[in-house]
C-alpha cells in the first residue's frame, strides 16, 4: 500500500505580518480594535468571522492592503484557493508584505501552479529571508509535487536551522530521508521530534506514526510497537494510528492486539480498503478461513473502488 | 435532471480535490498548468461561480479566450454541466463531443451523453431503439473509464470515493433505464440495485418501484417507492 505522504494542512504563511504594519490602514476606529479581534480568530479558526472583519476594514480603509489580506487569509483557510489569490494579488498591489507573498504561494501550491508556485517563494524570501515557513512551503512543493526528495530535504533543513521547532519541517525532513533509504538519520530526527516516553502531547502524533512505519521498515518490530502504543494512547480514535498499531503488533506476532487494532481501523474508517486486507492474514494465520474470506471480499471491492481493476 | 449537486464533479474525479479547490496530480498525468495569472483567474471564475448560468457563461469566456489551455477540458466539462442543469441539453450534447474529441476516455462527457438519449423516454412512448442502444454503449463506455480510475496521490480519499460512487450510481442508473424501455426486467432490477448500493437516490428507488410494478410486486413496489419519497425530502431538506 503506498505510504499516506501528506501530513496536515501546510499553514506556513506569516499571518500577523499584515496586521502589525497595520497594512497603511489610518483608521484609528478599526486597527486598534482589529489588532485585538483577528489573532483571536486566527486562533479559533473562525474563517466566516475574519471575512467579515476583512471586508469591514476594506470599507473603512480601501486603499490599505489589510483588509484583502485577512480576506485572503480567509478564503485560503476554507479550501477557496482562486479567491484567496484574487484577495491576495489584490492586498499586494496595495503594499509588499513578505507574508501576502508567502500566502499566494500557499495557494498556487495548492493548486499545483509551479511557475507561480516559486515566483512568490522568491519574492518572499527576498523580503524575509529568515522565515522558517518560506523554506518548509518550498520543501513541501518539491516533495509533494515534484517528488524530489533530495532537493526537499534540503529546503526541509534550511527551514529547520530558522525554527528548530518547526514539527511539520522535521517530520517532512524524516519522510526525505526515510525515502532516500537513510533510516538511522531519519529516526533520530524524529525522535527529536517525539521527546521521552512520558511526553504525550497531540503533536507527537504525527511523528509517532512515522516512527511505527520507519522502525518496521529497520526491522524493529519491538520499538515500532512502542510507539504505536503510545500513539494509540493519545489518539485512539483515530483510523491511521490504529492501523499502524495493528501491523507494529502483528509484527512482533501479537495477534490479538493486532485483530483488535486492525478491527477498530475498520470501524472507524470502514470504506478503508486496507485494514480488511490485514485483518484477513490475521484471521487466516488463526486457522478461521471463513472470516478471512470475508474480509478478502471487502477488500477487493474496496479497493477496486479505490484503485481501478483489482487484478 | 438534478445536475446542480453534481456540478464539477468530474473534476472531483481527476483534479481532485476542487472541493477545496486543490489541484492534486492525477495518477500517471501532470497536473494542469496555466500560462498567465489571467488565465488562472479565468478558470477559477468558472469555478468560483454559484449558479448554473454564472458557470456557463464564465466558461464560454474562458474557451473564447484560452482555446489552448492546459485547462480547456476541464472549462467545457464545466460547461456542459452547467447546461445539463439549464435543461440546454443542445449545448451539453455538444460540449460533450468536444470534449470527447479533447479526451476520449472522459466519463463524464459519457454519461452525459448517455443521459441525454435518455431523456423523454418513458416506458408509454416509442422507443427509438438506436438512441436507446447509443445510451447503452455511452453508459458501458463511462462504466468502463470509472472503474478503471485510481485515487490520485495527496487527494482526499472519502471526496474523491463519493464522486467515483455517484458517478458509477449513474452509469448504473442509464443501463437500469435502458433495460426498463427494453422490458428487460431483470436487468433493470439488477443495475437498479447496483445504483442504490453505490450512491441511493430517489430516482433510482422511483424506477425500481416501476420495475417491481410490472412484475407484480406491489408490495415490494410500494417500500421503494417511500424509499423514494424519502431520498426526494432529503434532498429537498438539503
Amino acid at each position: 500500500m503506498a505510504r499516506a505522504q501528506s501530513l496536515d494542512k501546510p499553514y506556513s504563511a506569516l499571518p500577523e505580518s499584515a496586521l502589525a504594519s497595520g497594512g497603511n490602514c489610518t483608521s484609528f476606529q478599526f486597527i486598534p480594535e482589529s489588532e485585538r479581534t483577528i489573532p483571536q480568530l486566527v486562533r479559533s479558526a473562525s474563517w466566516r468571522e475574519l471575512e467579515t472583519v476583512g471586508h469591514q476594514l476594506v470599507k473603512a480603509c480601501p486603499d490599505s492592503a489589510i483588509g484583502y489580506h485577512w480576506i485572503g487569509v480567509s478564503y485560503l483557510r476554507r479550501g477557496r484557493s482562486f479567491a484567496a489569490i484574487r484577495a491576495l494579488e489584490d492586498s499586494l498591489r496595495r503594499q509588499q508584505d513578505a507574508g501576502a507573498h508567502l500566502l499566494l504561494a500557499e495557494a498556487f501550491y495548492e493548486l499545483g501552479q509551479k511557475q507561480f508556485f516559486w515566483e512568490e517563494i522568491d519574492a518572499a524570501k527576498s523580503m524575509t529571508p529568515q522565515e522558517s515557513g518560506i523554506y518548509y512551503l518550498a520543501g513541501l512543493f518539491c516533495f509533494q509535487t515534484e517528488q524530489a526528495n533530495e532537493k526537499a530535504a534540503e529546503w526541509f533543513r534550511k527551514a529547520l536551522d530558522r525554527n528548530p521547532k518547526h514539527l511539520l519541517a522535521r517530520c517532512y525532513l524524516a519522510l526525505c530521508l526515510e525515502a532516500m533509504q537513510q533510516y538511522k538519520e531519519a529516526e533520530s530526527t524524529l525522535l527529536e521530534a517525539v521527546g521521552s516516553a512520558s511526553q504525550m502531547s497531540a503533536d507527537t502524533i504525527t511523528p509517532l506514526q512515522i516512527l511505527v512505519s520507519l522502525e518496521l521498515e529497520m526491522n524493529q518490530p519491538l520499538d515500532a510497537l512502542n510507539y504505536a502504543k503510545r500513539a494509540a494512547q493519545i489518539t485512539p480514535h483515530s483510523e491511521k494510528v490504529q492501523l499502524a498499531l495493528g501491523k507494529a503488533a502483528w509484527a512482533t506476532h501479537d495477534q490479538t492486539t493486532a485483530l483488535a487494532a486492525f478491527k477498530a481501523a475498520g470501524d472507524l474508517d470502514p470504506e478503508s480498503p486496507e485494514p480488511h486486507y490485514l485483518l484477513s492474514r490475521v484471521y487466516a494465520a488463526r486457522g478461521q478461513d471463513q472470516l478471512a474470506q470475508q474480509e478478502i471480499t471487502i477488500f477487493k471491492r474496496l479497493r477496486q473502488l479505490y484503485h481501478g481493476s483489482f487484478e | 435532471m438534478a445536475h446542480l449537486s453534481n456540478s464539477l464533479s468530474w473534476l472531483l474525479l481527476v483534479v481532485s480535490p476542487l472541493s477545496a479547490q486543490m489541484i492534486v496530480q492525477p495518477a500517471g498525468k501532470s497536473v494542469p498548468q496555466a500560462k498567465t495569472r489571467e488565465e488562472l483567474d479565468a478558470f477559477g471564475t468558472v469555478m468560483d461561480s454559484g449558479s448554473p448560468q454564472a458557470i456557463a457563461t464564465a466558461a464560454k469566456r474562458f474557451r473564447d479566450l484560452f482555446p489552448k489551455s492546459e485547462f480547456y477540458e476541464y472549462a467545457c466539462v464545466a460547461q456542459m454541466q452547467a447546461a445539463m442543469d439549464l435543461l440546454d441539453t443542445r449545448l451539453a450534447e455538444q460540449t460533450a463531443s468536444t470534449v470527447l474529441n479533447l479526451n476520449p476516455n472522459n466519463p463524464e462527457a459519457l454519461l452525459v451523453l448517455a443521459e441525454i438519449s435518455l431523456t423523454g423516454f418513458t416506458s408509454e412512448t416509442i422507443v427509438d431503439a438506436a438512441q436507446v442502444e447509443r445510451a447503452s454503449e455511452h453508459a458501458r463506455a463511462a462504466l468502463d473509464r470509472l472503474r478503471a480510475l485510481s485515487l490520485p496521490p495527496l487527494s482526499e480519499p472519502h471526496t474523491w470515493l463519493r464522486t467515483k460512487r455517484s458517478m458509477l450510481a449513474r452509469g448504473h442508473l442509464a443501463l437500469a433505464q435502458v433495460a426498463t424501455l427494453q422490458g428487460r426486467w431483470g436487468t433493470a432490477e439488477h443495475e437498479l440495485q447496483t445504483a442504490i448500493d453505490l450512491t441511493p437516490s430517489s430516482k433510482a428507488y422511483l424506477l425500481l418501484a416501476q420495475v417491481y410494478k410490472q412484475t407484480n410486486r406491489e408490495e415490494q413496489a410500494q417500500v421503494a417507492a417511500k424509499e423514494a419519497g424519502l431520498f426526494a425530502s432529503a434532498a429537498v431538506a438539503h
